[in-house]
């Protein structure tokens, strides 16, 4: 159906294209010929003008130029070396330089003449050439070729024989940068001289003509100078004529032609009197070529124009005869509205096509904003699962963190199963990933075991990187001094030195003489311990306070003693055993501590913790815990044999 | 669619009104150099464009535009001091401190060209400060201070005697000692040949102009022409002498001499070149591009260029006779660089003086010139762990193709030059100048192995092999040829002052004594009358008076010579180069 309906489109369209073709070749072909024509009156009234200033020009340049040369041949320098009759080799040198500054002299006075040459009777040249003004009087210097010099000697007494152009490089005999491209000479025979009958040959080059021709410039024409056999000796632009005859036969015929360079030429020649040289002047045609080309350029504009006309009249007539416009109207309507349902629609004016472009913009526009919100939610989506990502990213980070805190305390129980004479058991639960509190002990030596549980100010990432310092501090301190309080002070010492962050650390610090039970501790802030006496209750030891580790330089630190005997245990805690909350903001408190510890206090230290566990989940039930949950519990067994460490 | 064409149609309108603007806005000050156009050495046509320049032009802030001036506007210039902000001198110091167009840069020196005040060029400043003007001013820049030639070369310079070297070859290499044994050799090589290869006739000698004094370049004379008018010094003592009257001590007299011995060897069988009288310098070069001439008074390539270009291996062409007779153009300290010939002066009316007396510092600044010279430290060269300065591989490799005439255009040296395209009157300083860290500007092609590996004369190859020597310069100094480097001429004209008008129009009239007669010495058919001719004129010469006004030179002479030659010394025997004793000199032909 498609193929058919273009067919026909394209027969109804053939003779609107042929006739617009018709039109515009018979417009073009009009116009040339009639433009030609106006172009050659312009150009014989051009020519008119330059012939008279030529004609009036060239013949007494020439006249006055030979005149000129004929004084100089008459003169007695030259005259004298003409002869060649000199005494001595001196003289004959003398002579020639003479000679020589006088043609020097001259040719500088005379523009255009660039060399002056004399012929003896015997056939041999003398006189002078420009490039430094170089003598020519050898005959292994003779220029000319045989025919040219059998022209000027043949020439008629009196009167004036053109010859070349000869190329400068074959006078020469070499060429440089500043070597004339063509010489012409004018020669003639004289007898007006005191020493007889002489050759004359005035040398000259374009430039002598180039004045006259200049003020014949147009920027279209190029002028060539013919003697009588129609020997070229002068032309303007670059280019010699390669075809006299041709440019001679074809000028003043009215006719355009292509010259050697194929371009459109179209020549006219006037012949002077004297001497009998012929101008021609060559018209580039290349302008009216562009007249022409433009005219068609135009007409072909005009005739698309008027065919552009004939399309849309034809269209109009097709939106009348052709009711399947409608139907893709009616269609491209519903399908804006979103309704794929087709109607029919027959349309009756160009109205109809403007309102398909509005329901085509409408259906854009719907479409686009409906891209841009799918746009809109694809990036939503993405900024979405990005932010899952660095918080699944941080999550495992923070368990990784977690890890290594849990290992750098404590974490193998019992401890010390070669020691029977403690039995310790300690825990520590971040109330987020990682934790601020921490825990530790460790044999100093074979008889004395460090205990120590601390709280930093701070949680997470921050408050577990001040524990691990705060922890490795005391450890390093503990190894060095047996003393719990001068552990204290250097601990305290070293984390005043780099606190940037202003954060602190409670802790309780006790280091038990295994051989005794004698038990040496310091408080720096922290919970009081609870102990328990031989089948007796917990109760908390309320020991004297220190000041907190890194809070202030300078501090000093008290430590007390305490005999721990046999079957005794000692449990030491953080602040987020009693200051678990529960939902109604009640704290588990120690009075709920001491009482849960002696639920269990007959147990394992492992089973007091556990218990204790117990007792504060069942009391915070579901509520957030917002502080580390830190405990220790030793059960001093008596000194046993001495085993290692 | 429409709406963005018409927008960009407007945008279009809008720039095209304001090119003149940007253009002006982008404009740099134009820093003007002046030079006579005749003196090709200073062309720089295209040159400036060359990295180099154009990193002055950016240090300097200002475009740089060379000036060709034409011997009439420089003159002019000169009178009016409507000048170019840097000129060119022309061998005319006094005229333009007369005149009072030139800048005294003394003041400004120790603050603006602080590279100047010292090393090389500060005793170029001591003795201008010193002699050329009586207020202590400073006002002419030298170019090229430094070695003029090396002791080293693969292509000997002239000032012998040249032959043409396959006929001389052909007779066995006869030692030449003197003018007689040059004579003789000539001779023989005009009967073996009578005329060349194409046909064209041979002459004994050749020389491109009848005063000729380059002919007494032979050892015979030992003079040179740096003194002004025909007063010539003596190379190796420094004296001056009249190149008018004495003809005992004259190059003048000397070459009438020899063309006269010439003419009388020649004369019948038409061996001497009698055009060589009145040819011009055209037509003695294209006899000397068709090897017409046995002998030579300088040496010519154009022969031996054209006929290597069918036979690569031909000896045809022109060499100089390795001869205790020869003076090498080698070792010439030149002190005040080329002489009152070439120097730079700033304009007394330029707006850019501040400008001018930098680009004078960059020009003897050693660093800069190492750069000229190698390209860029760090790119091309660089210092090895030991401070040894050292192409680097993309160097070396860039340098070989440019020497080698294989550069592309985007060839390093090409994009950024090489020293001589700062010209043959830029810089200040030669490039075999040490620079401070003990080598020469130019490290890699002043040395033996460099001028070795890259002789590729055929001629210069044939001395090597028959004398058997590495380069051709060996071959002279092996046969007692001596080099100039007791000559301090060119640096002691530059400081004479100009004679009087009086003593001027003597001389002019003196020239013309001797034109007069020149062409009747030289065809003198005998000794009488060739002496007849010469008292005759001497004569005329005193009766002129000008014995008294080469009396009052050489005066001037000595005056800067006392000055000049032991600041040479002292400069040469400080580089190595020990000057000639009386001894060495006067037992020479």
């Amino acid at each position: 159906m498609k193929q058919k309906l273009m067919s026909l489109r394209v027969r109804m369209l053939l003779p609107v294209i042929f006739m617009t073709l018709f039109v515009v070749i018979l417009l073009t072909v009009l116009f040339s010929r009639a433009y030609i024509n106006m172009i050659l009156r312009q150009e014989n009234d051009v020519n008119a003008v330059g012939f008279e200033t030529v004609s009036h020009s060239i013949p007494p340049l020439i006249s006055s130029s030979v005149s000129e040369v004929q004084r100089i041949m008459a003169d007695d320098r030259v005259a004298a070396y003409a002869r060649l009759q000199y005494a001595s080799k001196a003289e004959l040198v003398h002579g020639r330089i003479d000679c020589r500054d006088f043609l020097r002299g001259e040719i500088a006075r005379h523009d255009g003449i660039f060399g002056l040459l004399f012929m003896r009777q015997d056939g041999s040249l003398f006189g002078v050439l420009p490039e430094g003004y170089f003598f020519l009087d050898h005959p292994e210097d003779d220029p000319f070729p045989e025919d040219m010099k059998a022209k000027i000697l043949n020439a008629p007494l009196g009167q004036t024989v053109w010859v070349g152009p000869l190329a400068g490089a074959a006078i020469y005999g070499f060429e440089n940068s500043t070597t004339p491209r063509n010489v012409m000479i004018a020669a003639w025979k004289s007898v007006n001289t005191s020493y007889g009958e002489c050759y004359a040959m005035m040398l000259m080059d374009e430039s002598i003509f180039e004045d006259q021709f200049a003020a014949l410039q147009d920027g279209k024409s190029k002028w060539h100078l013919l003697t009588a056999d129609q020997t070229e000796i002068y032309h303007t632009g670059q280019d010699a004529c390669q075809n006299i005859e041709r440019l001679i036969s074809e000028s003043n015929s009215g006719t355009i032609f292509q010259n050697e360079n194929n371009q459109p030429v179209c020549a006219f020649s006037m012949t002077m009197d004297s001497p009998a040289w012929t101008v021609v002047r060559e018209v580039s045609m290349e302008s009216y070529e562009q007249v022409v080309r433009y005219v068609r350029r135009t007409v072909t504009v005009v005739a698309s124009g008027i065919f552009l006309i004939v399309m849309a009249l034809y269209i109009l007539w097709l939106k009348r005869r052709m009711p399947q416009f409608e139907s893709l109207l009616d269609g491209i309507i519903r399908i804006g509205q979103g309704d794929l349902e087709t109607r029919e629609f027959v349309p009756t004016s160009i109205n109809e096509f403007q309102r398909m472009q509005q329901e085509i913009n409408k259906t854009s526009q719907a479409l686009r904003q409906q891209m841009d919100t799918i746009r809109q939610m694809e990036r939503e989506q993405m900024e979405l699962e990005n932010q899952k990502r660095e918080q699944e990213l941080i999550v495992r980070e923070l368990s990784t963190a977690r890890q290594i805190q849990e290992s750098m305390l404590p974490h193998i129980f019992p401890p010390y199963p070669d020691r029977s004479e403690v039995n310790l058991f300690a825990s520590m639960d971040p109330a987020r990933d990682v934790g601020g509190d921490f825990y530790d002990f460790f044999f100093i030596d074979e008889d004395h075991l460090c205990l120590v549980i601390a709280d930093v100010s701070g949680k997470g990432i921050p408050g577990a990187m001040f524990m691990m310092i705060s922890k490795r501090i005391i450890e390093d301190s503990a190894r060095q001094v047996h003393s719990p309080a001068e552990i204290l002070y250097r601990t305290n010492e070293a984390l005043c030195d780099s606190n940037q962050m202003d954060m602190f650390v409670t802790a309780w610090l006790g280091i038990l003489e295994i051989s005794t039970g004698k038990l040496t501790a310091a408080n720096a802030g922290h919970e009081f311990p609870a102990i328990r006496r031989k089948n007796g209750h917990f109760e908390l030891y309320k020991d004297k306070h220190n000041f907190v580790l890194g809070g202030m330089e300078g501090v000093p630190y008290k430590e007390y003693d305490l005999h721990i005997a046999p079957g005794d245990k000692l449990f030491v805690y953080t602040d987020g055993v009693p200051e678990a909350t529960a939902a109604d903001g009640e704290m588990f408190g120690t009075e709920r501590m001491i009482l849960a510890l002696n639920t269990c206090g007959d147990k394992s230290p492992e089973a007091i913790l556990g218990g204790i566990r117990n007792a504060v989940d069942t009391f915070v039930g579901d509520a957030e815990q917002f502080d580390d949950l830190t405990m220790m519990c030793l059960e001093y067994r008596g000194p046993q044999e001495s085993k290692s460490v | 669619m429409k709406r963005i064409l018409l927008l960009a149609l407007a945008a279009v309108l809008t720039f095209s009104l304001l090119p003149n603007c940007s253009a002006r806005a982008e404009e740099r000050p134009v820093l003007t150099i002046g030079d006579v156009n005749d003196r090709s050495s200073a062309r720089v046509d295209g040159e400036e464009q060359v990295g180099l320049w154009r990193y002055l032009e950016d240090q300097l802030g200002m475009d740089i535009q060379f000036v060709y001036m034409t011997p009439e506007a420089y003159a002019a210039g000169l009178a009016s001091g409507d000048l170019p902000d840097i000129v060119a001198t022309d061998n005319n110091l006094a005229t333009i401190l007369d005149n009072g167009v030139a800048f005294n840069a003394g003041p400004y020196m120790e603050e603006y060209v602080p590279n100047f005040m010292k090393g090389e060029t500060r005793m170029a400043y001591d003795v201008f400060t010193a002699l050329l003007d009586e207020e202590e001013g400073f006002y002419f820049f030298p170019q090229k201070i430094g070695y003029n030639g090396v002791g080293y070369s693969n292509d000997p310079a002239n000032r012998g005697y040249v032959v043409r070297w396959d006929y001389y070859k052909e007779l066995g290499y006869p030692p030449i000692n003197n003018e007689d044994d040059y004579l003789s050799v000539l001779q023989q090589m005009h009967e073996n040949h009578p005329f060349t290869e194409e046909g064209y006739p041979t002459y004994l000698f050749g020389t491109d102009n009848y005063a000729g004094y380059c002919t007494a370049f032979r050892a015979e004379v030992s003079l040179d022409y740096w003194a002004a008018y025909k007063y010539q010094n003596n190379i190796f003592t420094n004296e001056v002498y009249d190149g008018y009257a004495d003809p005992e001590h004259s190059m003048w007299w000397s070459c009438m001499s020899w063309f006269n011995k010439l003419y009388r060897a020649g004369k019948e069988d038409g061996s001497f070149d009698m055009d060589f009288l009145t040819q011009s310098d055209e037509q003695y070069d294209a006899k000397c591009a068709r090897g017409q001439y046995l002998g030579l008074q300088n040496k010519s390539t154009d022969f031996y260029d054209a006929m290597v270009s069918t036979d690569p291996d031909t000896l045809c062409g022109y060499g100089m006779v390795p001869t205790a007779a020869t003076n090498l153009y080698t070792n010439v300290y030149q002190l005040l660089g080329n002489g009152s010939h070439y120097m730079w002066f700033i304009s007394e009316n330029s707006q850019h003086k501040e400008a001018a007396l930098k680009l004078f510092n960059y020009m003897c600044d050693p660093d800069f010139l190492r750069e000229a010279a190698m390209g860029q430290q760090g790119l091309t060269w660089d210092y090895d762990e030991e401070g040894i300065p050292r192409m680097t591989e993309y160097g070396q490799e860039q340098f070989d193709d440019y020497m080698a005439g294989k550069a592309s255009e985007d060839n390093y040296y090409a994009q950024w030059g090489t020293y001589g395209d700062l010209t043959g009157a830029w810089p200040l300083l030669r490039n075999n100048v040490i620079h401070p860290d003990g080598y020469p500007l130019d490290f890699v092609t002043i040395n033996r192995e460099y001028a070795k590996a890259n002789m590729t004369n055929n001629i210069s190859k044939d001395i090597c092999a028959h004398y058997g020597v590495e380069l051709p310069t060996d071959a002279f100094y092996q046969a007692g040829g001596l080099d100039f480097r007791n000559d301090c001429g060119e640096a002691i004209t530059s400081c004479m002052s100009s004679l009087t008008r009086e003593q001027l129009r003597i001389l002019a009239r003196a020239e013309t004594i001797l034109d007069s007669v020149w062409v009747d010495l030289v065809l003198a058919e005998t000794d009488e009358e060739w002496n007849a001719i010469r008292d005759e004129s001497i004569r005329q010469l005193v009766e002129l008076g000008e014995p008294e006004v080469f009396e009052a030179y050489r005066q001037q002479w000595n005056a800067a010579a006392a000055v000049i030659v032991p600041l040479v010394r002292e400069a040469q025997i400080s580089n190595g180069i020990e000057p000639y004793t009386p001894e060495q000199y006067e037992r020479r032909p």
